[in-house]
């Protein structure tokens, strides 16, 4: 009996005109958004090539001059796109894509590590006219089409009157609430498939993409994340459907949570992870950086003084004579050196030290508000899938982090390197930058427990709720 | 009769559940919205004031530069090197309509030397975790949500009735067909605005409540635009819901068609629009331009060090002796500098020129079209006249952009002209004075918000389109109605 009810299911909602809709919808937005998403993607993807190369033949000329001057204060990095942000965009054109070292002792200046000039900033009209991915379509489109799919699976049933005629059958209830609940999910599942299969089908049609066997393995799990967040709509439309016996309050309450879950919870969340902790400007952290270079320069200042004077007698000499002697003594005399690399230490390890603790920080925040959204399968679903993505927040962190450590390998470099006027000091062994994520998909799961078990427990929920209404359910 | 109609409609429309539940859903949702963009903006008032006060402390550092023990301290280091930030303002508007403005720059460094012509530190890329979200942002609730909303209210206006029978009642009576759908399109319209029109109104007339918000009377008359032309458009979607309800013999079809049309307007057709454009007219690379712009310039400096380095060569030939040794050779050296930087100026604003004219009528064309496209979906219609309105979009932007490149160029010229001043001063204190550290000459940084009619005329466009979508809607429910089977 279980196998006919579940037959007479599936063939009650592949025959309905909702499932013709809700299929021509995924059949459509589904390869539109890979093949909008592709060509987002080519477009940065030629906008970093571009970079990429003026930047090497600029750096490839300045270490055959032996150009310190420039290496110093001139050398950028771009962040290249992420191929699977075709699927999920996740951050990636909300985040800075260049970031640029600058080293000059003389006024101990660095600017914060940071990534400038996202994709957003370099044009504005992405973001007017908005960004269409895989993400999107599933996250909004995709469940509100779930929910129009499942609303009326139980009420609408009592309505047209066949509810009551199936309870006259010899069938226990549980029987018949496992057959709804497996013929709705099996059903709703037939047109997710084949719109991640056509997505899947754009994807391997766009050679120019250069999608990687790791890569294919991470699309395959972000469909089984994706279909694992609408079977969360699906099982909570199958239980709002028996909570009540009128079809539209049934659509309307699922509306009502759609739209809190969607909307409401993520930037609730939002906002109060940033009351609880807050995060410094960056503006405050420029003023403490500028009053921590001025502490500093005085008190190098004050150094280098006492070594001029004790030289020189600094204090006899006209401005001129003292602007030569400094001109050319201060890369040479090793005791000056000392004296810099002392403080240029000190500035560096206090400002890295400020660096970190506004990281701290706004890791703190936004660990609270993933956890926080985590209620809401779209703040679960967000989190994992941009990580999956490469679009997300951990690799942001790992690439400020290897940027980090580079940077002091630059600043020593940079340090050793300095000469004296006059002199092009060999630039050969320079080791440019370079960084590739290497993070495996076991760690990406790992590190996306939680938010993947939130998902997991809703949908479990969503179906338990169901199961249990569905027994409860006045069929008269 | 009218009056029967329209008291029968207005009735069914305030008195079902379905209204009152979508009005509750509309003032959580439009509430929300309210409190995100209050929070919205008290943050980015903060930010700018804790930005203002680090400028103010960093001028003020650069008062006092003089002194150091390190001759070039007070000039390379402080200003040519490092200069200070300059912010743009927060805009009230945006508290109602975000549009770009979180992922617009804010701050430019200010400083002597070559200073890359752009804005950073917008607030996403400040806060990277405010882009991980739909936002709430009234802008686009209005857009998404409440459009949703109206397609519900009335997606079974007229095949609902005749699914239920009372239709071919009402066709019975001696009434026009145009009036039954006058009467519709006016019940559905009063609920739809009092639905959601006066969650809006009262957010708004809170919002202007508060002591740190202050909009001035230009603004209030944008605000006032922005609030019919969201009328407009949630009256379009009412004349799109009541055209396919009249097309329909079924709700379930309706209702999906609806869905369809809602998903094309407001997900696909803006979306695609670019896509297409960038097929037709592929949109210049915007790090293209600025590689090409950095290149000029340091092509230029170096042809500057280049004749810099030939003339003290010549210097030296001509008098046997360094120009550095002799406060002569200084002297002339300083107006040689001034000279060469002015051709170089002169040089670089007009290959620069030339450069951003290309440039921007690329990006123009290539918007345009995009845009032309995009405003076959009302949505984007009502976002593209909201966001120019409230001041949140590229206009405001452009214009602070082209303050800044004028700013800059000041900037850049009174640097070098205190330079050559400071280092003739030190050189020959008898002709050209004492020398004295003082930079109160340094051009301030003070830009004002100015509200052109350009973007109000921009909009209006936006505006009409929306307008006329709404008509033909209209137009079409009522040749519908007239057409409609009511047996």
């Amino acid at each position: 009996m279980f196998r006919i009810l579940v037959q007479k299911e599936l063939a009650h909602y592949l025959l309905d005109f909702r499932f013709l809709a809700v299929f021509a919808l995924c059949a459509l937005l589904s390869p539109l958004s890979v093949f909008v998403g592709s060509r987002n993607y080519m477009h940065q993807r030629r906008e970093y090539d571009a970079a990429v190369d003026a930047r090497r033949r600029e750096l490839a000329g300045w270490l055959e001059q032996g150009d310190f001057l420039a290496l110093s204060e001139r050398l950028s990095w771009d962040r290249r796109p992420e191929v699977l942000s075709a699927l999920v965009h996740g951050l990636s054109s909300a985040q800075g894509r260049e970031a640029s070292l600058f080293y000059n002792a003389s006024h101990y200046y660095q600017p914060p590590c940071q990534f400038e000039f996202s994709a957003y900033e370099a044009n504005p009209a992405y973001r007017l006219f908005g960004l269409l991915d895989l993400a999107l379509v599933v996250k909004v489109v995709l469940s509100l089409a779930v929910l129009l799919f499942t609303y009326d699976s139980v009420c609408g049933e009592k309505e047209g009157g066949t509810l009551r005629l199936y309870a006259s059958f010899p069938v226990r209830r549980s029987t018949f609430a496992l057959a709804k609940l497996a013929g709705c999910t099996l059903a709703v599942s037939v047109p997710l498939f084949f719109a991640f299969l056509l997505a899947a089908a754009v994807l391997s049609l766009s050679p120019d993409l250069g999608v990687s066997g790791s890569d294919w393995v991470r699309i395959a799990v972000l469909s089984g994340v994706f279909g694992v967040y609408l079977m969360v709509f699906s099982s909570f439309g199958i239980w709002a459907s028996a909570l009540t016996h009128r079809r539209l309050v049934a659509f309307l309450g699922l509306l009502g949570l759609w739209s809190v879950w969607l909307f409401v919870i993520p930037n609730a969340a939002v906002r109060v992870s940033q009351r609880v902790f807050p995060v410094p400007t960056f503006y405050e952290l420029e003023r403490e950086a500028n009053r921590l270079r001025w502490e500093v320069a005085g008190n190098a200042d004050a150094e280098r003084a006492a070594y001029w004077e004790q030289g020189f007698r600094w204090s006899q000499l006209s401005p001129q004579e003292r602007g030569v002697i400094w001109y050319q003594r201060r890369v040479r005399d090793e005791p000056i050196r000392q004296v810099e690399r002392k403080w240029l230490g000190e500035y560096q390890g206090r400002m890295r030290a400020l660096e970190g603790n506004r990281e701290k920080q706004m890791r703190r925040q936004r660990d609270l508000a993933m956890a926080l959204s985590a209620v809401s399968p779209l703040g679960a679903v967000t989190a994992v899938t941009t990580n999956l993505a490469r679009t997300g927040f951990s690799q942001q962190e790992r690439l400020a982090n290897a940027w980090n450590t580079y940077r002091s390998y630059f600043y020593r470099y940079i340090r050793e390197r300095e000469a004296p006027p006059g002199e092009r000091p060999d630039l050969a062994d320079f080791s440019p930058f370079a960084y590739r994520d290497s993070e495996t998909l076991g760690e990406v799961i790992a590190g996306n427990a939680f938010p993947l078990l939130n998902l997991a427990l809703l949908a479990v929920l969503g179906f338990a709720g169901a199961y249990v209404a569905i027994l409860r359910y006045d069929v008269r | 009769m009218i009056n029967h109609l329209l008291r029968k409609e207005i009735l069914d429309q305030f008195l079902s559940l379905r209204f009152l539940i979508l009005a509750a859903l509309a003032w959580l949702v439009v509430g929300v919205g309210f409190y995100d963009g209050i929070a919205h903006y008290r943050s980015s008032v903060n930010a700018y004031r804790e930005a203002q006060t680090a400028t103010e402390e960093r001028i003020q550092q650069l008062r006092d530069a003089d002194g150091r023990i390190s001759p070039t301290r007070w000039y390379y280091a402080e200003l040519f090197g490092q200069g200070y930030l300059a912010h743009k303002p927060p805009s009230a508007m945006s508290l109602f309509v975000r549009g770009l403005a979180p992922v617009l720059g804010r701050t430019l460094r200010v400083k002597g030397g070559f200073t890359e012509r752009r804005l950073t530190r917008s607030p996403v890329a400040e806060a990277p975790i405010l882009e991980f979200f739909p936002s709430m942002d009234l802008g686009l609730v209005v857009q998404v949500v409440l459009s949703l909303f109206v397609v519900l209210l009335t997606y079974d206006a007229i095949c609902g009735e005749k699914e239920t029978g009372t239709l071919r009642l009402i066709a019975s009576f001696p009434v026009p067909r145009d009036q039954i759908l006058l009467a519709k399109l006016t019940g559905a319209l009063a609920a739809v605005l009092t639905a959601f029109g006066l969650p809006l109104l009262l957010g708004v007339a809170v919002v202007l409540a508060l002591p740190d918000v202050n909009l001035t009377g230009s603004e209030l008359i944008r605000l006032g635009m922005i609030a019919a032309v969201t009328g407009v458009y949630l009256a379009t979607f009412t004349c799109a819901g009541l055209l396919v309800s009249a097309l329909t013999h079924r709700t379930a079809t309706s209702f999906v068609l609806l869905l369809t049309f809602w998903v094309a307007a407001v997900v696909v057709v803006p979306r695609l629009s670019l896509i297409v454009a960038d097929a037709a007219l592929p949109a210049p690379s915007a790090a293209e331009f600025e590689g090409r712009k950095r290149v000029v310039y340091w092509e230029e400096d170096r042809a500057r060090l280049a004749r810099c380095i030939a003339w003290a060569r010549d210097y030296e030939g001509a008098t046997g002796r360094s120009h550095w040794v002799s406060p002569e050779g200084r002297e002339a050296w300083y107006f040689m500098l001034q000279e060469t930087k002015q051709q170089q100026r002169e040089t670089a604003v007009s290959q620069r020129s030339r450069l951003e004219e290309a440039f921007r009528n690329r990006y123009d064309a290539w918007l345009g079209l995009a845009a032309t496209m995009a405003r076959f979906s009302p949505a984007f219609a009502l976002s593209n006249a909201s966001i120019r309105l409230a001041g949140t979009g590229m206009d405001r932007h452009k214009r602070f952009l082209r303050f800044c490149g004028a700013f800059l160029d000041r900037q850049h010229m009174w640097t070098h002209k205190t330079f050559l001043r400071g280092g003739l001063q030190r050189d020959h204190p008898g002709k050209y004075g004492a020398y004295r550290w003082d930079i109160s000459d340094m051009p301030r940084f003070d830009y004002h918000d100015v509200w052109p009619v350009e973007d109000i005329r921009a909009a209006v466009t936006d505006i009409a389109i929306l307008v006329f979508w709404g008509a033909a809607l209209a137009l079409g429910g009522y040749v519908a109605m007239r057409r409609f089977d009511v047996r």
